[in-house]
């Protein structure tokens, strides 16, 4: 297929990277308007992606764009590529990043002041600066077309999301950004090892020649560690332990970003793992399954006990993203499509959920649920709002996570009629979601419903900056789940 | 274009207009805002009384439109037209356009009223659509949409002030609208996540999840399915419990009850007439398939008979268990919910027999949707009835209302007709449908089933005269009765002058359906003959050929005879469970609480009626509290300790090693200078042991 | 007398304390500081035109291009490595300008920067062992003066005596080790070595001389446990000193040992190859763990440059063109990145007047230039991409596994997980918000300063995102090295 704008995914990439020169050297002189530079930045990347998803639905095919990048060892071709899979993930993450960098202006605003008092300009340079590095790292990866520069892209974030952890975060904000760090880090190294090991082996880095390996012994050893590798960025059960603290700790709207990356595996699993080592990766169907359903089953118990507002939306992704994992793992078409979907799907709802409780942090001054009660009728938008998140979350159409979550288990349970172990273990994860509806929507009732405490009887509704994102988000989810073709009219043409 | 082509998308696309509309006109103007919800519901109302010809017809009809594709197949959006659609379809949007009308005036002075409008809306809008969806997945979100509403409906009265507490009196635990809210949308979830996975795995073996594809189908996906033994019958379960769930039919009964803290309007619509009769539609609406693997497959998959075994014990149980607590409840609306839950029952239990032999289908069909439809009715009638009831007295509690039956005469004689139609009373509507039942039950022979129904005839004359008597016939207003010292809204009370008759807006509703309640007994047989035709058709068009009437009826009777009978014995039963009730609460003649003894086996068998049989107990120590006991100890004992483990130990562990390092690092050059000798010291070492030098 | 660059380089050196004394006093440090400067920029014209010719013969020998009586022999491996020598030198330089101003005895100090780097510059073009010696010994003394030479800042002399003595023991083990090559071969040319040692079934004494060698020059290396001074005199030294010395000055040490190794003893490959995966995982592992829990900055970065040795060896152990090729590339990153870090660390310590790390709460506020461009080096010591430790470590990693030897570039996975452990703590501090009076006080860096830091940091963000050309280079370093050895 072809576009009339030239270089389009090479300048949906750059722009915000641009962008975040940008904000770096006049956040000292615009203050809490930074907010809108870094938005015309991933505004105008989310316009190419989305322009890019038009054209790829009429024209078909896929669009790549090379780029020469070096001879390292190999043939590196830095390239991009716009295909089925790719746009739908890229264009998702892009729209995320665009609501909580409209969501930040606010919020951070109310964060700076907090930790740092009103006359700091120079932190909102570094804020935007570093936020914008979220986009240029998600888009990136999405679309690379080789193992390096995909390490590569996964990695731009890293540093960044260290530097606002330490220096926006909550509470014991320095050990866990260096724990963060550390955590995914070794996620990235046994990543890269495995993509190295394929990719000295194979000759090329290429995303492609990984199927070279595929059903090799060697394959076997790389796939299993691009997994792992996969599996402890997305805090799997066992690799989990940094997750909540992370994801909890951090500024929310770095928080919803989070839970991007972090379901970000779902798609690195079906680009290099389904697509190109499908031979040994369906070895591990079983074992990923398995590891899936306790995880989910974890998360769901470990969410439903936490009482602090921003801890228990971090708690949740644990188990959301387990959905996704599971998905792939039931290694057929409606599976993967499914696990995609729903990773699409969850990031809206917990974009959603965790500017709820950012929102709740910063209107009530406190983020302990037994705190809360009776909000509703003094924030009536926001509830509304969390209730749309719980619903994603749980399931409940006409929301998008209906939709992909019955895709998901329609191939969790074609893989369940290929024998019993696969068959007990899909009902038992079906029963997991039904624990969704229980720690998404008990927490909601407890923060909104009841009667209003003492001290909240004051508390207003927050700015447009911070709910008009989160509306958008809703309305993006309803579409998609009225009409799931948005999304699986892409997914299909791949897989 | 053909009006039929257009009505029924119309009919529920208005609604939801309706909802949207609600919230944006909340600001604006509440007038324009309740003219707008109750034209789009008028207008829907039109549009599905705009089906009923093709209902005449006996065509059915199914406008698909491409949805979306998934891998290797596509799902269409479609509507399915046909009889059962078009019945339970107007039923819905005929009773919601009477209790809209009525909630005009009931709620006329809550200041959320947008909230309510957008909700009822938007439950007709999803009702309507889980109704006339074609296909399962289209249907899973009416489906859950409806959840939802009944959720945000039951919950409404959200802040849980006091006055919106149910349960109770004061001894007993008290529940909260939010709560009861959320635990109707968690239970009926738990049925739908089974529904869910049944859909997956008839989808897996067929490749539709539309209802006609898979009937017509059904021939060519059902062996490969009964290949592995036990999958028909899990997806038989797994299907059905998730309309035994949402019609609130045991062991998913528990929410019912407590759904009664939203609006009376909500009980009325949705926990009595509409949204619990869901599952008994989709019960409907599965019911061929299995028919067919059961009776008129060439080999019969007798597996198949799960779904009608299972429908039909748990129906009859739930008719049973409905019926034996209201006749305890002391709360007026809880004595409706729980005699909801019993007449639902016999409408499953109803469907369950027409599949338990190969002639009852029809008639089994028939008599449950007849049984729908006229409980839609009177159930509405004795709901709104006991709404302007409980605001009159200002009291929840049967116990507390005694109202004059001079004042609210109009209510009183509804309520009258409605509770007569629900016991069954000749010749109200809901005589000839419970007999239609029941003669369903002896012609496929399901004896068992028969008996249990007619206890529940008994059950029920005995709670609704009791409900009746207490609510407007007890003596004086001091007398004989035990009264609660604590009135547990003494202001409410007072507010209101007690024993006021309803307004007219409220009164025209029920006026009017309690009407049609007599119109219909009295043209009841020709009903019934009108439905038992529809569906034959409605069968045969699906090819599942009804063998003819071959059954040998009971006791050799059949046709009149055996109608005559079971309407005789159906009256008797009706006399010994009104009987009792007469005397000790219309006309008591000694205070009924005498009859309850401090302890004994009748206080026993009172306290375990009254706990609900202790199934919401055991739910509760069984489902509720382990999880929350998990929960809490899951953070404490498992993620804590692993965080200290992993993410404290392993910097410690490092910073111990770094620690021990260090100390090589001694700075004195004379230890320095021995590491060099001692470097080549090792490495010739090495190199002697390696055989090198 | 040999060649244009070097031949300018020797005469600058010689030249600079003259200019010293004749100019005027208050304007010394500066004439001599711009002097040094300009004679590097000057050489490094100059070795540009030495390297058309060497793309054009593959190796010039020197004096008059003769074979057989080559002293130096300059191929494109001596090119890359003076490359850096200069870079680093001259950005060292010109930082120390601002650095060393008020000093009496500046000439002598650019003199000693010059003399060092002469003899790097001279231990790379060297076409024979005992040059390299010769050279090396210039080196060496240039360096100890130089960490020697302001006293005033801790304790110095004593650092400077240890390195002395160190390293004099070193140099004494590795002429021993050449005395042994000399004994068994009877030339002490490169070329020669290779082509009578090629084919020779080894024998006790080739072992002998390997491990004598590799003991001399590990010392400079600091190879574990040869590596105890390091610390030491990298933190006792001043600045711009601890930047060379870190940045370059184990570059002749990774560079004598390499030419050694993969030209005299390559008939025992098979048997150095283990033992320096084995030292690169201990070294990478002392050196990393040990600086976890440094509170000196100078000191921490110091271990640092240990675990970074540990790194440069796995292309020893790996003994091949990609590893040979991952060992100049990390090495010439790590002049940049090290180098950029230790200015930035003087730079903060100039204006702090401290080397505790927790006393540095809130730099970053006050310095926001140095404290970016350190935070970059550090990322990119610890390996992050964009930057330029990327490349590096990726193609020691794929060498690594291309060798069979995953296991030694999970190492260096795992150590640059632990290398984040204290970099990152760095970029913590300096982020902070202010706390103390003293850091209150301070403000950016001298621009003298900033311009060298600054500059590297920008080749740190253009060497990590289009590597191509430097990796390239790096290659043809390591096919000179490979090809000298007759090893393809």
């Amino acid at each position: 297929m072809d576009t009339a704008i030239p270089s389009i995914l090479l300048q949906a990439v750059i722009v915000p990277l641009i962008g975040a020169l940008l904000c770096a050297f006049l956040g000292k002189y615009l203050k809490r308007n930074t907010g809108w530079i870094a938005a015309a930045a991933t505004i105008y990347s989310t316009a190419l992606l989305a322009y890019v998803a038009v054209q790829l639905w009429t024209q078909g095919g896929q669009l790549v764009e090379t780029y020469t990048w070096g001879t390292i060892v190999f043939q590196l071709d830095f390239g991009f590529l716009a295909d089925g899979l790719s746009i739908p993930v890229a264009l998702a993450m892009s729209i995320i990043c665009t609501a909580m960098t409209v969501y930040s202006i606010n919020y951070m605003d109310h964060r700076i002041e907090h930790l740092y008092g009103k006359d700091k300009p120079g932190t909102y340079a570094l804020y935007y600066a570093l936020f914008l590095l979220f986009p240029v790292g998600l888009i990136g990866g999405a679309l690379s077309t080789n193992t390096i520069e995909l390490f590569l892209f996964l990695e731009s974030g890293l540093f960044p999301f260290y530097i606002l952890m330490d220096v926006f975060g909550y509470k014991d904000r320095h050990r866990i950004a260096m724990m963060s760090f550390v955590w995914t880090q070794i996620g990235a190294a046994v990543l890269l090892i495995g993509a190295v090991i394929a990719g000295v082996k194979a000759g090329s880095f290429a995303i492609t020649s990984l199927s070279v390996l595929s059903g090799t012994d060697l394959g076997l050893l790389a796939c299993g560690l691009i997994l792992v590798g996969i599996l402890m960025k997305m805090g799997t059960f066992g690799f989990h332990v940094w997750l909540p603290l992370v994801h909890a700790e951090h500024p929310t709207s770095i928080a919803a970003v989070l839970a991007t990356i972090v379901g970000f595996g779902t798609y690195m699993i079906a680009r290099l793992l389904f697509q190109n080592m499908f031979a040994s990766f369906q070895l591990f169907s079983l074992p990923l399954m398995i590891l899936a359903v306790v995880t989910m089953f974890y998360g769901a118990y470990l969410t439903m006990g936490q009482d602090d507002v921003k801890r228990l939306f971090a708690c949740s992704t644990i188990g959301q993203t387990a959905y996704s994992i599971l998905g792939l793992a039931s290694m057929n078409a409606m599976g993967v499509e499914g696990g995609v979907f729903y990773f699409i799907s969850h990031i809206l709802g917990k974009a959603i959920l965790f500017s709820v409780a950012g929102i709740l942090v910063t209107q009530t001054g406190t983020r302990s649920i037994k705190e809360m009660g009776g909000l509703a009728g003094k924030m009536p938008l926001t509830a509304t709002l969390c209730l749309l998140g719980a619903m994603i979350l749980s399931a409940i159409p006409p929301l998008s996570g209906f939709q992909a979550e019955w895709i998901l288990f329609t191939g969790v349970f074609m893989q369940g009629l290929t024998g019993t172990a696969y068959m007990i273990l899909a009902i038992l994860a079906l029963f997991a979601t039904f624990l969704t509806a229980v720690y998404t929507f008990w927490p909601a009732i407890r923060i909104f419903f009841g009667p209003t405490p003492a001290g909240m009887e004051k508390t207003k509704e927050a700015p447009l900056t911070m709910t008009a994102p989160l509306v958008a988000l809703a309305v993006i989810s309803v579409l998609i789940g009225l009409f799931p073709d948005i999304i699986m009219h892409f997914l299909t043409s791949v897989f | 274009m053909q009006i039929i082509d257009v009505a029924p998308w119309l009919c529920w696309i208005l609604p939801a207009i309706g909802a949207l509309a609600a919230l944006a006109l909340n600001k604006v103007n509440r007038k324009a805002m309740n003219i707008t919800v109750l034209s789009t519901t008028l207008l829907s109302c039109i549009m599905t009384l705009l089906m009923v010809p093709s209902l005449l017809n006996n065509s059915s009809i199914d406008h698909a439109l491409f949805w979306f594709q998934i891998a290797g197949a596509q799902v269409n959006a479609g509507l399915l037209i046909d009889a059962l659609s078009i019945i339970v379809a107007n039923v819905v949007s005929f009773l919601s356009l009477l209790i809209m009308i009525y909630s005009t005036k009931y709620m006329a002075e809550d200041p959320s009223i947008a909230r309510f409008w957008f909700f009822m809306s938007l439950f007709l809008s999803s009702m309507l659509l889980l109704v006339l969806a074609d296909n399962f997945i289209l249907m899973f979100i009416g489906w859950k949409l409806v959840s939802l509403c009944s959720f945000g409906l039951i919950g409404y009265y959200y802040r849980d002030e006091k006055e919106h507490w149910i349960g109770g009196p004061a001894p007993f635990p008290f529940q909260k609208p939010s709560r009861n809210g959320l635990k109707a949308l968690l239970m009926t979830s738990f049925g739908d996540t089974a529904l869910l996975a049944g859909i997956i795995i008839l989808y897996l073996y067929s490749h539709t999840f539309n209802f006609m594809e898979l009937i017509q189908t059904a021939g060519t996906w059902l062996p490969a399915m009964a290949a592995t033994p036990g999958i028909l019958a899990l997806t038989c379960v797994l299907l059905l419990l998730g309309p035994l769930a949402k019609s609130a039919q045991f062991p998913f009964h528990e929410w019912l009850p407590e759904a009664m803290s939203g609006p009376t309007p909500v009980s009325a619509l949705i926990h009595a007439a509409t949204m619990v009769k869901a599952g008994v539609y989709l019960i409907a609406r599965m019911l061929p398939i299995f028919f067919f693997a059961a009776w008129v497959a060439a080999p019969a998959y007798p597996e198949a008979l799960t779904f009608f075994i299972m429908a039909g014990a748990i129906g009859a149980f739930t008719a049973f268990l409905g019926g034996t607590q209201a006749m305890v409840a002391k709360e007026l609306k809880k004595v409706l919910a729980y005699s909801t839950m019993s007449a639902i029952g016999y409408m499953v239990l109803a469907l369950g027999i027409s599949g338990l032999s190969a002639g009852s289908l029809v008639a089994g069909t028939s008599s449950s949707i007849f049984f729908l439809i006229n409980h839609g009715i009177f159930k509405v009638v004795l709901f709104l009835c006991a709404g302007v009831v409980i605001h009159s007295a200002g009291s929840i509690y049967l116990d507390h209302m005694n109202l004059s039956t001079k004042r609210m005469r109009f209510t009183l004689v509804s309520m009258w007709i409605g509770g007569l139609a629900l016991m069954g009373v000749f010749p109200l509507s809901g005589f000839w449908s419970k007999d239609n039942v029941l003669i369903a039950c002896l012609e496929s022979g399901q004896y068992a089933i028969f008996a249990v129904a007619m206890i529940s005839v008994v059950l029920t004359a005995f709670y609704v005269c009791r409900m009746m008597g207490l609510a407007f016939h007890t003596g004086t207003p001091d007398g004989n009765i035990h009264r609660d010292e604590e009135f547990r809204d003494r202001k409410l009370a007072e507010d209101h002058a007690h024993g006021e008759e309803g307004h007219w807006i409220e009164i025209l509703p029920y006026g009017l359906l309690a009407a049609l309640t007599v119109v219909i007994g009295l043209v009841g047989p020709l009903v019934s003959e009108f439905l038992s035709s529809a569906f034959s058709t409605y069968y045969a068009n699906m090819g599942l050929e009804v063998a003819a009437e071959t059954h040998t009826g009971f006791l050799g009777l059949s046709g009149l005879g055996l109608e005559v009978l079971v309407a005789a014995v159906s009256i008797v039963m009706i006399l010994i469970g009104a009987v009792p009730a007469y005397f000790l609460y219309i006309k008591p003649t000694s205070n009924p609480s005498n009859l309850l003894p401090q302890t004994g086996i009748r206080r026993t068998l009172y306290n375990f009626l009254w706990n609900r049989w202790y199934i919401n107990a055991f739910y509760n120590k069984v489902f509720v509290e382990p999880s929350i006991w998990v929960s809490k100890r899951v953070q404490r004992y498992i993620e804590d300790p692993l965080n200290q483990a992993i993410n404290g130990g392993i910097p410690e562990g490092f910073k111990w090693l770094s620690r021990g390092l260090s100390r090589i690092q001694t700075g004195k050059l004379r230890i320095n200078m021995l590491y060099l000798l001692v470097t080549i010291v090792i490495a010739l070492i090495v190199l002697w042991l390696g055989g090198f030098i | 007398m040999f060649t244009l660059p070097f031949d300018l380089l020797l005469i600058f050196t010689v030249a600079s304390p003259i200019l010293g004394w004749v100019s005027p006093k208050q304007y010394r440090a500066k004439i001599c500081g711009v002097f040094a400067a300009a004679a590097l920029v000057v050489v490094g014209v100059a070795l540009f035109g030495l390297y058309q010719d060497v793309v054009a013969n593959a190796a010039v020998y020197l004096p008059s291009n003769a074979l057989n009586f080559a002293t130096l022999r300059v191929d494109a491996l001596s090119i890359f490595m003076t490359a850096i020598f200069l870079g680093l030198g001259f950005a060292a330089t010109i930082y120390s300008i601002a650095y060393v101003e008020n000093s009496g005895r500046t000439p002598f100090y650019f003199t000693l920067i010059l003399a060092l780097i002469s003899g790097m510059v001279g231990i790379v073009f060297a076409g024979d062992l005992l040059a390299l010696y010769v050279f090396w010994e210039l080196m060496s003394i240039s360096s100890y003066a130089l960490v020697a030479f302001f006293k005033e800042e801790g304790t110095p002399i004593e650092a400077g005596f240890k390195f002395l003595i160190m390293s004099a023991a070193g140099s004494a083990t590795a002429l021993f080790g050449i005395s042994l090559i000399y004994g068994l071969t009877g030339t002490l040319n490169f070329e020669g070595l290779v082509a009578a040692l090629s084919g020779a079934t080894p024998n006790a004494w080739i072992y002998l001389a390997a491990v004598f060698v590799f003991v001399g020059f590990g010392v400079k290396t600091a190879v574990f446990p040869l590596h105890t001074w390091l610390p030491d005199a990298y933190s006792a030294a001043s600045a711009p000193i601890s930047a060379i010395l870190s940045g370059i000055v184990i570059g002749p040490g990774v560079y004598a040992l390499a030419k050694v190794f993969f030209t005299a003893f390559l008939p025992i490959q098979t048997a150095w190859t283990l033992a320096f995966a084995v030292l690169a995982v201990v070294t990478m592992l002392i050196g990393n763990i040990t600086a976890l829990r440094q509170t000196d900055l100078k000191r921490m970065l110091a271990y640092s440059s240990i675990g970074q040795v540990g790194y440069m060896l796995i292309g020893f152990a790996a003994a091949s063109q990609l590893g040979l090729t991952g060992t100049f590339l990390q090495f010439f990153n790590h002049a940049l990145m090290k180098g950029c870090a230790f200015l930035c660390a003087g730079a903060i310590i100039y204006r702090l007047g401290s080397r505790d790390i927790s006393g540095m709460q809130g730099v970053g506020r006050k310095m926001p230039l140095t404290a970016f461009a350190f935070a970059i080096s550090v990322a990119a010591l610890v390996g992050l991409p964009p930057l330029c430790g990327f490349p590096g470590e990726l193609t020691l990693f794929s060498s690594a596994v291309q060798a069979d030897l995953t296991w030694l570039g999970v190492a260096l996975l795992l150590n640059s997980v632990i290398s984040a452990g204290f970099y990152l703590r760095i970029v913590y501090v300096l982020v902070q918000p202010v706390s103390s009076p003293a850091v209150e006080k301070i403000k950016e860096s001298p621009l003298l300063m900033l311009i060298p830091i600054l500059a590297l940091m920008v080749l740190i963000i253009l060497f990590g995102v289009w590597p191509d050309p430097l990796v390239n280079f790096a290659g043809d370093a390591a096919n000179a090295l490979i090809s000298l050895g007759g090893n393809p």
